[in-house]
């Protein structure tokens, strides 16, 4: 009878059961057969009630929001423009650097293609950037800013696997530039073999840009700093943000009008965290259940006579969190399977901050991945393009990436560097 | 039916005005928090530190707008049926087939929804009884309320969703 449910919710799920909803009832028929009350569902539920690191959210959901209206995506374009377009395949540089930003601020949440994508497809095209080139190029970069802090996959991974998040913000700066630099590279070599034109660099147009972008370049830096001098903790940095932002934006941009747009924004932000947070809900008290069955511990049993040795654990989990990351969205991918591999992790003598970066990478390159990879169809509704022609092109991309989450998964110095700066 | 529709769309109106209140509490509070906490942790003023005396609670107030603001905003991406979800046939299956998938994962939501308002409505009644306090003497089961109602707004929305799935499905027949 269970096995029977269990197979038909799994069915379910797959055919595009709201994933809460599966969960939820994965968790419900896991209890009913060990005979416990469900009363423990709405406990567990209660507890995004009694996390202060979950407020940072909600805050930085809305700040991103705030974001990515009015002429932010524009500014940050024309910046990066006139500091990289000089290089060969300076403009794809651009639009890798100006994307990263954008998804740090935004949380990965397809926004970026949205916003940046009809701004910067038309101008690579129109500088004779190959076409499939330029769809690839933008299709990936709409999940590299993953590792930069105000990421919000890294505060729930945070939260999920309980690694300080200050840390992880750390450990993902280098695999973050590197994961951003490598895709630049190829841009800058495609660049001069194609002969592309290349304006020069304009001082004046440098200053200019910055100045029009100066109130919303140092963001990032400005969570970076107030979170590692001490000044304030993930969660405060949020509610700073806001206040900035919309300082920003009403007083400095006049782009926001509080009647109108404001009401629409907040909605809409809340929508986003609606749906990512109601998945954690039901994940806590699913976890609750296999905790409480002993599943990560048969699971480590399991595997732990199958695998030896921590190089093959590694090559397993990239390829099984590819795979998930294909099927699933980054949040929760991260709440479903964060609390399975991290006591799996730990047997393996794995850093929980490398694990973190792994993990990101992994389902950073999974939003690309066909045949369902988020990013593929997002791009192809805001292209217009068949999502076949995007698998083309980004497979170029794709196998970049994939290289270069090689060398973060084996080289774990490049993630374990900067935080063992921050601790002595 | 257009009964239900329009129920539908006087709640997510409410939903809506409330979640804007909620998001604006949460981001004012957290915000007068911080700069408090500077002024005196940076500049030592005393008053800063009285004023944060008497804010004590508004810090489990925001953590618990957290909870509030997820089950409203969940019950509204319903309405647009933007769950997230694994989608991998939505390109294979034949077209005719959609509204009988949407159909059945419609009412298993409302299964699993109604389970989920009866379970959390035992849930707070057993608070009641119990009779704890969170801050400012609010007992725990007005700031639990929102569990049962959250998932009683979203049985509704999803009932709503099969109830128009079900039209499309058997509604030919009628013709």
């Amino acid at each position: 009878m269970i096995l029977i449910l269990t197979i038909l919710l799994i069915i379910l799920i797959i055919l595009g059961l709201p994933l809460f909803i599966g969960i939820l009832a994965a968790a419900m028929l896991g209890l009913y057969a060990t005979q416990i009350q469900f009363t423990s569902i709405p406990i567990e539920i209660f507890r995004l009630a009694n996390a202060p690191v979950l407020l940072a959210i909600p805050l930085f959901t809305f700040a991103g929001y705030l974001l990515a209206h009015g002429g932010t995506s524009a500014r940050l374009v024309r910046f990066s423009r006139s500091l990289f377009g000089w290089m060969p395949g300076g403009l794809g540089v651009v639009a890798l650097v100006s994307c990263a930003f954008f998804t740090a601020l935004t949380g990965a949440t397809g926004i970026t293609i949205i916003a940046l994508g009809g701004l910067l497809l038309p101008a690579l095209i129109s500088e004779k950037y190959g076409e499939n080139f330029s769809l690839g190029l933008l299709t990936t970069s709409g999940s590299l800013g993953l590792h930069f802090p105000p990421s919000l996959p890294i505060i729930l991974y945070g939260f999920v696997s309980g690694v300080s998040i200050e840390g992880l913000f750390m450990a993902g700066l280098l695999p973050g530039v590197l994961m951003v630099g490598i895709p630049c590279l190829f841009s800058v070599y495609m660049g001069r073999k194609w002969g592309l034109a290349r304006p020069s660099f304009s001082g004046r147009e440098f200053f200019s840009a910055l100045r029009e972008a100066a109130w919303e370049l140092p963001i990032p830096l400005f969570i970076i700093a107030g979170i590692y001098s001490g000044f304030s903790t993930a969660t405060e940095a949020a509610a700073l943000t806001v206040a900035y932002v919309l300082f920003i934006k009403i007083a400095v941009f006049r782009e926001l009008k509080l009647g109108g747009d404001l009401p629409v924004i907040i909605k809409e932000s809340m929508k986003m965290v609606g749906g990512i947070m109601i998945i954690l809900g039901a994940a806590l008290a699913f976890t609750n259940y296999l905790v409480d069955a002993f599943i990560p511990t048969r699971i480590l049993e399991l595997m732990e006579g199958m695998i030896e040795t921590r190089i093959g654990f590694l090559i397993i989990l990239n390829l099984f969190l590819i795979l998930v990351g294909c099927m699933m969205d980054i949040f929760s991918a991260i709440l479903v399977v964060v609390p399975l591999i991290v006591p799996l992790a730990a047997k393996f003598g794995i850093d929980p901050l490398h694990l973190g970066v792994i993990f990101l990478a992994n389902l950073g390159i999974g939003y690309n991945t066909p045949p369902v990879g988020l990013n593929l169809f997002i791009a192809s509704s805001r292209f217009d393009k068949p999502v076949v022609q995007l698998y083309r092109a980004t497979l170029p991309f794709l196998l970049l990436l994939v290289l270069t989450l090689l060398l973060i998964t084996y080289w774990p110095g490049l993630s374990l560097f900067l935080p063992g700066l921050l601790t002595p | 039916m257009n009964a239900l529709r329009l129920i539908d769309k006087v709640l997510a109106r409410f939903e809506g005005w409330l979640i804007i209140a909620l998001l604006s509490l949460m981001a004012g509070l957290t915000f007068v928090q911080v700069c408090l906490r500077g002024l005196f942790i940076k500049a030592h003023v005393q008053w800063a530190n009285d004023l944060m005396g008497y804010l004590d609670w508004s810090e489990p107030f925001v953590r618990l707008l957290v909870l509030w603001l997820t089950l409203l905003g969940a019950s509204l991406v319903t309405t647009e049926n933007k769950h997230i979800k694994i989608d991998l046939f939505s390109s294979i299956l034949p077209r005719k087939w959609l509204p009988v998938r949407e159909l059945i994962i419609a009412v298993v939501c409302v299964l699993i929804c109604t389970i989920m308002s009866y379970v959390c409505t035992g849930y707070v009644k057993m608070e009641m009884e119990f009779g704890g306090v969170m801050f400012l003497n609010l007992p725990n089961w007005i700031c639990q309320l929102i569990l049962p109602v959250g998932f009683a707004l979203l049985t509704f929305r999803f009932l709503l969703r099969a109830t128009e799935q079900s039209i499309k499905v058997f509604g030919d027949k009628r013709k």
